[in-house]
């Protein structure tokens, strides 16, 4: 290889690198939600459960209900822009930890299970406005699979399910549920944006309880999701 | 919004050490009952009762307990044994035994026992059949006198105490009014005196004397049971107006932090009127085969799981015999009291 050639190689990528530069000074499309990029926000979720729950199967004390716990997590999520208007979503997290007390007839019992759960989501985002706007709201329609694991039962459920027996344990069925949502991207200097929503879905499911009882629960949950993120 | 933020920081706090917030329970290192058969963990479990498989007031087998035991169970005391046992029946059948006290057992309800009569049923001063058994029936009054005597006329305090008292004054008192000894409004009237004899009794005798939790029970609705069922409906409706008086003057003066007044008799109601609600198939036929030749007290006492009624099942039956619930019966009424422990922050 000559030295002229080097430096024409170099010339040519220079060339390249400023057009880059002037296109991102005049557009500002580099730090931009545009089509084909990638970005990963971090932050927290919170979950508003809502819960409503029919009473628990016989033998039990009339309208004895359950109310679950709100909780949040840490939040990692990723998004893809496949356009300048369209995205995909995938957030992710560590599990919430769902207490779940009596309610109903038996208010005031406390805690009668806990358990962990994950909810493995994929949502579809639509952008308003230009790639370039400092503040992009945004619709996202998709669905989660939540799913309950290290389910607890606590001694006040033992004691209303089976008192003097072993301890009383439960397993809560996963479910499917559609979810919306509302948010908007704010962008912040050098591909760094704030990224706020609120989404919200329905789920039905079921606890079932070691005595052979079990409670059909519905949540109506609101997500608030506050990050932090960075285009790549 | 404040709501929001509160759980964004409490997951910055918790999401990584998993905070735990299950209140811990109160312990009691005793449980100390008074009161009846439906609180008699085996007083007469001596001589022939002992020998025929019986002691407790239900289907007896391994697995029997009494309401107090199940809520014993579920607070970790150590198993409940019977303050005093013994029969003073007769000794051809195999019922006298001596009676004896048991200073470490705390569980004195006694099959029999009323609230201040020391003549309840089954004592050999009725006669006849009641002579033959001879059940102590020494009344809660005597109950708790023999523990405050065992403890120098203190409780500590620390102890959970239980007491279900009535049933036995109704079925004196109906008694009497079937043999014409007694108008109906006479037995009304006694009712509400035993009833105020007991309220005083806890006010006085127990919180008086250092108990700071006091379980107490409302008599069941007896009207509603076999035995009320068999009467016919004038004295059935006699025996409802018997069991309101009682609680009603039981309950003056006892809305005190240290009493938790349990409404089993509306509980009992609502057994009998929704018992798929309870999982129950049968809340009017004893499951005990009560004929003289399977069980010749006619009593749960001595029902076993051997000596069912043909067809009954124990656990689908909320009696045992016309007025004793079956182990599952006792079961659903200990789940009760423990939800309105709970909800006391007793348990």
């Amino acid at each position: 290889m000559t030295q002229s050639n080097l430096t024409h190689k170099y010339s040519s990528l220079g060339r390249v690198a400023v057009a880059l530069l002037m296109l991102g000074l005049f557009t500002q499309v580099s730090d931009a939600q545009e089509a084909g990029r990638w970005s990963v926000a971090g932050g927290t979720a919170a979950l508003l459960t809502r819960t409503s729950s029919s009473s628990l199967t016989a033998p039990s004390l009339p309208d004895t209900t359950i109310e679950l716990s709100d909780a949040a997590n840490f939040a990692v999520n990723l998004r893809y822009a496949f356009t300048n208007q369209w995205a995909v979503w995938l957030p992710l997290g560590t599990a919430y930890r769902i207490d779940f007390d009596g309610a109903g007839s038996v208010a005031g019992i406390g805690k009668v299970a806990s358990s962990k759960l994950i909810t493995p989501t994929l949502m579809v985002h639509y952008f308003f406005l230009e790639p370039s706007a400092t503040f992009r709201p945004y619709l996202g329609l998709g669905a989660t699979y939540a799913r309950f694991f290290d389910e607890s039962g606590t001694g006040a459920l033992t004691g209303i399910t089976n008192p003097g027996g072993p301890p009383t344990t439960l397993r809560i069925d996963s479910a499917f549920g559609p979810v919306a949502q509302i948010g908007v991207l704010a962008r912040l200097p050098d591909k760094w944006f704030f990224d706020l929503s609120v989404a919200y879905s329905s789920l039905k499911t079921t606890a079932y309880v070691s005595t052979g009882q079990s409670i059909d629960f519905s949540s109506k949950p609101l997500i608030p999701v506050l990050t932090v993120g960075r285009l790549f | 919004m404040f709501r929001v933020l509160a759980l964004f920081v409490a997951a910055l706090l918790l999401a990584s050490c998993g905070g735990d917030r299950d209140s811990p329970s109160p312990r009691y290192p005793e449980l100390v009952s008074f009161g009846d058969s439906l609180s008699d963990v085996g007083t007469y479990r001596v001589g022939t009762v002992q020998a025929l498989g019986g002691g407790r007031y239900t289907v007896n087998g391994s697995s029997a307990r009494n309401w107090v035991e199940y809520v014993a169970a579920d607070m970790g005391v150590p198993d409940l044994c019977a303050a005093r046992t013994g029969l003073d029946g007769s000794a051809a059948q195999g019922f006298a035994v001596p009676p004896t006290s048991h200073p470490e057992c705390t569980a004195y309800g006694q099959g029999g026992a009323r609230v201040t009569n020391p003549i309840g049923p089954g004592n050999k001063a009725l006669g006849g059949g009641n002579a033959i058994l001879g059940q102590l029936t020494e009344p809660v009054v005597n109950q708790i006198g023999m523990h405050l005597a065992r403890r120098g006329g203190r409780f500590s305090g620390s102890e959970l105490v239980t007491i279900l008292a009535g049933g036995n004054d109704v079925f004196m008192n109906i008694a009497l009014v079937g043999s014409g000894q007694q108008t109906p409004d006479q037995a009304v009237q006694a009712m509400a005196v035993a009833g105020s004899e007991l309220g005083t009794l806890v006010r006085e005798e127990i919180v008086g004397r250092g108990a700071t939790r006091v379980v107490l029970l409302l008599l069941p609705d007896l009207s509603a049971s076999p035995f009320g069922n068999a009467l016919g409906p004038q004295l059935q409706a006699l025996v409802l107006q018997m069991v309101q008086a009682f609680n009603a003057s039981l309950r003056v003066g006892l809305d005190l932090p240290s009493v938790l007044i349990v409404d089993t008799f509306s509980y009992s109601q609502d057994q009998i009127r929704n018992p798929a609600q309870y999982a129950l198939d049968n809340v009017t036929v004893p499951a005990c085969n009560l004929t003289p030749a399977a069980n010749p007290l006619g009593s749960a006492l001595i029902c076993t799981t051997a000596t069912l009624q043909t067809g009954s099942d124990p656990t689908r039956y909320l009696f045992a015999d016309s007025v004793h619930p079956t182990p599952i019966g006792y079961r659903l009424t200990a789940q009760f009291v423990l939800i309105r422990m709970l909800q006391r922050g007793w348990r």
